[in-house]
């Protein structure tokens, strides 16, 4: 740290964000058990002329996650200061601070901020079942060889892999081989909700399987509607679509010359 | 017309696509027939059998005069129009007023048939001389 040459001069009883300005703490608001948290700290130099500048950030006075890095900041501008670290098993909170060097070559605490992590609840369930439905058949999904110019519905089972029950949503799009989307579904189920280890149909509306080719469906389960948290996810192919070859037909079937050769 | 007397509806029903008119053919020529249909369906293979004869209350063939060819159908997914030509020798005894008539067969399903093409064809016997000789000469 004093390799940064810039100095201020000290002033005695200086009172703190003299020189500089915690701006912000950008980190999340919430955060799950075991999760990398990860921190910014903006300071800002309110002097007149650049100064070295060097950040601390704390979780709960326990976890110094920005320890000391320093930088010399121009008047007036804005240096982000950034770490992590891993959300404990509850609510926590965050303590930023600010130093500046002075002409006696020593740091000297200037200014400071907190910010409070809660903790977030893990959601946990899984898209356990895919099928598609089609003239009278079922097919997992993805599906092979589905005859063209069938009406598609489609089935998705959602699992609570919690030990209570829980609301589960679900949203998924289908789109044809040429990308445009033929199909989109979003529900949440309706009372009473799944419980733990159980799951939950969701059934989509009817659509034509026109064209053939590679079909695809964009999948999401969700929980917790109030803050919904994607709990599993399928992006693939929904189905492959054969052409409809018809049955050999004639018609008009004629002679229409004929001569001596 | 060889006696027979035919309605004008009954006319219609029998020939959608109208060839062009009767044909004189001797005894040894070969007539061309030139047909059309409009397929659908997978690639299959089949026969065209064509032949002139005379219809009554049913089509009784000639059979020095008819002709059976192979054809072959690509799958279309919608109707496309296919032509086919068949040579048909012409043997048999000679005659007026002969009718004509196509089916494509060995296909899946039954037989398909054109209209019955009536009064299309006379057939000559080949040319024959006799009693050739010079029976008088004189300056003139």
């Amino acid at each position: 740290m004093d390799t940064l040459g810039i100095v201020v001069e000290e002033t005695h009883g200086i009172a703190a964000g003299a020189f500089t300005k915690i701006v912000e703490i950008v980190a999340p608001s919430s955060a799950v058990a075991g999760a990398t948290v990860a921190v910014t700290i903006k300071i800002k130099n309110t002097y007149t002329s650049t100064i070295g500048v060097s950040a601390v950030g704390v979780r709960d006075s326990v976890d110094r996650f920005i320890d000391w890095p320093s930088y010399n900041i121009p008047a007036g501008a804005t240096h982000s200061f950034s770490g992590s670290f891993t959300m404990p098993n509850s609510a926590c909170i965050i303590h930023a601070y600010s130093y500046y060097y002075g002409t006696d070559s020593a740091w000297h605490f200037d200014d400071e901020m907190a910010k409070n992590v809660s903790l977030s609840e893990v959601f946990e369930g899984t898209i356990s079942k895919k099928e598609l439905e089609y003239d009278g058949s079922r097919a997992n999904i993805p599906a092979y060889d589905i005859p063209e110019n069938n009406r598609g519905l489609v089935h998705i089972w959602g699992r609570n892999d919690m030990s209570d029950a829980q609301r589960m949503g679900i949203w998924w799009q289908v789109k044809d081989p040429d990308g445009v989307a033929r199909e989109t579904y979003a529900a949440w189920e309706t009372w009473p909700y799944t419980g733990g280890g159980s799951t939950h149909e969701f059934i989509g509306g009817r659509f034509d399987l026109d064209k053939p080719g590679i079909w695809t469906i964009a999948v999401q389960l969700f929980m917790n509607p109030s803050d919904q948290v994607v709990v599993d996810d399928y992006y693939g192919n929904l189905c492959t679509v054969k052409s409809a070859i018809p049955e050999p037909t004639f018609r008009n079937f004629g002679v229409t010359d004929y001569s001596k050769r | 017309m060889n006696g027979r007397i035919y309605s004008v509806e009954s006319l219609m029903e029998n020939i959608s696509v109208a060839p062009p008119g009767k044909l004189q053919a001797m005894l040894g020529d070969t007539v061309r027939v030139t047909l059309k249909v409009e397929y659908m369906g997978p690639a299959i293979d089949g026969q065209i059998h064509v032949a002139f004869g005379i219809k009554g209350t049913i089509f009784n063939e000639d059979s020095g005069k008819q002709a059976t060819i192979p054809i072959s159908f690509n799958q279309e997914n919608a109707y496309k129009w296919y032509t086919f030509l068949a040579d048909v020798y012409i043997g048999g005894p000679t005659g007026t007023d002969y009718d004509l008539y196509a089916k494509i067969m060995s296909v899946p399903g039954s037989d398909i048939f054109t209209p019955y093409y009536m009064n299309m064809l006379d057939v000559l016997g080949e040319p024959t001389f006799r009693n050739f000789t010079i029976t008088d000469y004189s300056k003139i």
